[in-house]
């Protein structure tokens, strides 16, 4: 493409001048949110019986048999260690999702965890791995878009983060 | 956005939570679970969270917070037999998320240069 022809072409709306936009942003992430809250429900300390189960299907239908090997020595058998770190992971990643604060970190990390669900029952009868897919892409929807900064924490505090000089700062600036 | 509207965004939201509650017996539609116990104490965060909207009252926003992160830390305890509040981790979660949002907006106001 010319100069000539970039310079003719119209300057496309942006997301952030559209308010349907900003406002589809804004639900996605907080019924995202909410899919993360509602589904620490079912993890329940001591023994974590159905996070247990959920998990034993990378063993029975393997879809990355590494992984699978790693979930039967060691994760399967410290169950109760393994199921208050998938307790707080999800847990802070729908708080903070809800509330647009770190928006860009949590929305990556959401990403990853839904990759490992994937890992364990993508290959799980009556599973339907499009699920985990979506729940993929609409972490990396909210990364991308920075959707804290519409009607999130992010929103009022970057901009302070932005104005100080400090690695700290730096850091909360890239993960909002 | 701004302080204000975001206290009163985060309150109301804790309210229709509520809503949902009720008008949701089959749990698949609960969003998040609420025992009689819960809904009484995201009542009276929602109350503090509205009340820090008011013009020079945002450190009532502490205020819902602690009450969030402390009712937080009862259902945390509390996940294996619901414990005082009688909710499970939805509740924990969600619980978390005021604390949180209700101390960002008190720190927002602080840090923000344009009191007037």
């Amino acid at each position: 493409m010319s100069s000539a022809t970039r310079t003719e072409t119209p300057v496309a709306g942006s997301l952030a001048d559209d308010r349907l936009a900003r406002g589809s942003v804004v639900a996605v992430r907080i019924v995202f949110a909410f899919l993360w809250i509602q589904n620490v429900r079912w993890k329940t300390p001591p023994d974590f019986e159905a996070l247990a189960a959920f998990t034993g299907f990378a063993v029975e239908h393997p879809v990355f048999p590494p992984y699978s090997a790693v979930v039967e020595s060691l994760i399967l058998p410290n169950i109760g260690l393994f199921g208050w770190f998938v307790i707080a992971t999800e847990a802070a990643i729908g708080a903070f999702l809800l509330v647009g604060l770190f928006t860009r970190f949590w929305a990556l990390l959401a990403v990853a965890q839904s990759f490992v669900i994937f890992l364990s029952v993508g290959l799980t009868p009556e599973e339907w791995p499009w699920s985990y897919y979506l729940m993929m892409g609409v972490g990396l929807l909210l990364a991308g878009t920075a959707a804290g900064r519409v009607w999130g924490l992010d929103a009022l505090l970057r901009p302070i983060w932005l104005t100080r000089n400090t690695k700290t700062a730096k850091w909360l600036a890239r993960a909002s | 956005m701004t302080v204000r509207s975001g206290f009163i965004a985060l309150s109301s939201l804790a309210l229709v939570s509520l809503v949902m509650l009720v008008g949701s017996p089959d749990e698949a539609y609960r969003w998040v679970d609420q025992s009689g116990a819960a809904a009484v104490v995201t009542v009276i965060i929602a109350a503090l969270g509205f009340a820090a909207a008011g013009p020079g009252r945002a450190s009532l926003g502490i205020a819902a917070a602690v009450v969030a992160f402390a009712a937080a830390v009862v259902q945390l305890a509390g996940l294996t037999d619901g414990g005082l509040l009688g909710g499970n981790g939805s509740t924990f979660a969600f619980l978390l998320g005021l604390g949180i949002g209700y101390a960002g907006l008190a720190v927002a106001d602080r840090l923000q240069p344009q009191h007037t």
